[in-house]
């Protein structure tokens, strides 16, 4: 187990390097530099930038050095660069250290820009895979059980519906119905937009519960609709799984065995089938996660969401590329921690996989 | 193998007449009615997004400058009389800048749906040449592959594929269509991996066949059993992945250009329509609905052809 780990661990530092070329490498591919546009601005009298600020942000990104310590003073910082050359001293740690420069735009770190963002961005993810799952499994089960019955069709629909529907026009839907038009029909409106109000407006959801500015119940009806917007995709693809994946078991000898045994179904079902159909979804659910990334970013745009997909989207669009970079970086880490902690949960769902 | 087997079977079945085994497929396919349905919808999506155009009395890209105010934002059903006193009718109202909605539809079709077609079939060729390549020779050429295509299964595609076309933009800026191109290369740039751990599967289990032994004592060429024996047998999971994967081409270029990273003004697509369609949600809700509704059509019709044709071509292939 331990070698199996201490090579996977291997494996897993070699990808973030190469991830952490190809993200670097972007950064050399944007036609005229990466400070193309911000000297563009700069030339224009009304901005506030100044030939100043960017002589200083071509430092912090390492442009003055030779072009092969570039890359090496990104990822491990150029404070003791000083020893190859005094002219090469920065006072940049490098992102293994956790230091991917400051924003162009909000002049603060990257790490701490994401860092804010992140949470809401887990809060909104983790809710929707818990609630997928809630889902997905019970209507799998019983899709599976009462394959061909009436429900079972009506559920392999709506699978269907929720893999072919585009997931952020579905979000746009759910906004136009629920907090528009509840609000023009006087029901008791969502809201479309933010965490938590800036008041809370009189006909709304939480002023019909009773929930109060800034409390659990307000977070919570404002990540309503963006969650349900979030899970439908992967509840749909979930239910479909499990549904395939238990039709397989029950065929299998061990539950023929255990009906002549005589045991009730509800035990069959949920002692021999359930434990064995559930552990390739380990495997499925990981494979989500690279899409909850892009996922985040429709979403949170859609919903005017604080977190980290909407920090990237902003920052794309304002070419802030430190902040595309840490947003890259964080994702791949992420992205390989994930793998690699499903492959250890795999052999421990399944006694039979061995590490190899 | 089952795949290999079961086309076999099919085949010698069919022998005496060549039409015996379309059609054993077509009365397979037809049992799935939902996916007749689909077939009958795409097939009027089609007409829609590239007959529709020439037939509409509109076009999107002229703007009534003259008559500019009078045609802004109407809505459904809405008409407005130009100063030679012809009375103009919208069936779906018209958008910010007074150009006929129900024709920005059609046009913003032409472009996704070419640029859906366009993409998985080059995707699947790219894709099925290399998988082909991989399973075959084996070895480090099979490795170098393969650990390719996991690298770009691990990507999270929409973050990168959005990086990419800011990149590239600056590169394009002055070719007309240029964003359509792109966006077309970005998609294949993904897209061809499904297609090659497919294909490479498949011939994985064909090379260990007695019949490409045949080939080979005969003297066949390695392209010429790759060509003519192992794709033309690895042929039905690929229509099958093909199929499904338009909806998803389709879905993530309205994705991207609503974002703002994909099929850029002038040219519409269904996407970017909805982007601009945001903006006024409030005062008109159906510019939303309508171009995500059509979306929604076709990424299901497919889906259900798909399903139908996994059926029908062989039961028992599992995608």
């Amino acid at each position: 187990m331990s070698a199996y780990l201490i090579r996977r661990i291997i494996q897993m530092v070699l990808v973030l390097l190469v991830s952490s070329m190809a993200i670097y490498g972007l950064l050399l591919a944007v036609p005229g530099g990466p400070l193309a546009e911000l000297r563009h601005q700069a030339a224009d009298k009304k901005s506030s930038f100044s030939a100043e600020q960017i002589a200083r942000m071509e430092k912090m990104l390492g442009l003055h050095l030779p072009k092969h310590l570039q890359y090496v003073a990104w990822l491990a910082g150029d404070d003791w660069m000083g020893r190859i050359d005094p002219e090469y001293a920065g006072d940049r740690k490098g992102v293994l250290r956790g230091d991917f420069g400051d924003s162009f735009k909000q002049h603060r770190p990257v790490l701490v820009m994401i860092r804010e963002r992140l949470f809401n961005t887990v809060r909104l993810m983790g809710a929707s895979a818990i609630i997928s799952l809630m889902i997905a499994i019970p209507v799998g089960i019983y899709s599976a059980v009462r394959q061909y019955s009436k429900l079972d069709y009506a559920f392999t629909f709506a699978t269907f519906f929720g893999i072919a529907i585009p997931g952020f026009w579905f979000g746009l839907m759910l906004i136009l119905l629920f907090a528009n038009q509840f609000q023009k029909w006087g029901l008791p409106f969502f809201p479309g937009s933010g965490t938590i109000s800036t008041r809370i407006r009189p006909g709304s959801i939480e002023a019909f519960l009773g929930i109060t500015r800034g409390s659990w119940g307000d977070v919570l009806t404002h990540m309503f609709l963006p969650v349900l917007s979030l899970s439908l995709r992967s509840m749909a693809g979930w239910a479909r799984f499990v549904r395939s994946s238990m039709l397989e078991v029950l065929r299998q000898d061990y539950v023929r065995t255990a009906r002549a045994k005589g045991l009730t179904e509800r035990v069959i079902i949920a002692k021999h089938a359930l434990r064995n159909a559930l552990i390739p979804l380990v495997t499925i659910i990981t494979f989500e996660i690279p899409a909850l990334f892009g996922g985040a970013i429709l979403t949170e745009s859609v919903f005017g969401y604080p977190g980290m997909g909407r920090l990237y989207l902003d920052a794309l669009g304002g070419k802030d590329f430190p902040v595309v970079q840490g947003f890259l970086m964080i994702s791949a880490l992420l992205v390989v921690i994930a793998t690699l902690l499903s492959d250890v949960l795999y052999t421990v769902v399944d006694p039979r996989i061995r590490f190899s | 193998m089952s795949v290999a087997e079961l086309s076999f079977g099919a085949e010698t079945l069919a022998a005496p007449q060549e039409a015996g085994r379309g059609a054993l497929i077509w009365r397979r396919f037809k049992r799935h009615r939902l996916a007749v349905v689909g077939l009958w919808i795409v097939a009027a999506l089609f007409l829609f997004a590239f007959l529709g155009p020439v037939l509409s009395p509109y076009n999107s890209t002229s703007i009534p400058t003259a008559d500019l105010i009078r045609a802004r934002d109407l809505d459904p059903g809405g008409s407005w009389t130009d100063r030679a006193g012809v009375t103009h009718t919208h069936i779906l109202g018209t958008d910010s800048v007074g150009r006929d909605y129900l024709t920005r539809l059609m046009e913003g079709g032409r472009v996704s749906l070419s640029l859906a077609i366009i993409v998985i079939m080059t995707s699947m060729i790219i894709g099925m040449l290399i998988g082909a390549t991989a399973g075959y020779f084996g070895g480090w050429v099979d490795a170098v592959i393969m650990r390719v295509v996991d690298f770009i299964l691990t990507l999270p595609d929409l973050p990168v594929i959005m990086v990419l076309s800011v990149i590239l933009a600056d590169y394009i800026q002055d070719i007309p269509g240029g964003s359509v191109t792109i966006l077309g290369i970005i998609f294949v740039g993904f897209g061809w991996v499904g297609a090659a751990r497919l294909v490479r599967g498949m011939v994985l289990s064909l090379k260990t066949q007695e019949f490409t032994d045949a080939a080979k004592a005969l003297g066949a060429s390695n392209r010429s059993i790759i060509l003519r024996h192992m794709l033309p047998n690895s042929l039905a999971p690929i229509l099958v992945a093909a199929t499904l994967g338009v909806g998803g081409v389709v879905v993530g270029e309205a994705a991207l250009s609503y974002l703002g990273f994909g099929v850029k003004a002038p040219f519409p697509s269904w996407g970017n329509l909805l982007q601009n369609a945001q903006r006024d949600v409030m005062s008109s809700p159906f510019r939303v609905f309508y171009p995500g509704f059509l979306i929604l059509l076709i990424s299901l019709s497919f889906n259900f052809i798909g399903d139908a044709l996994r059926d029908a071509l062989d039961p028992r292939l599992k995608l």
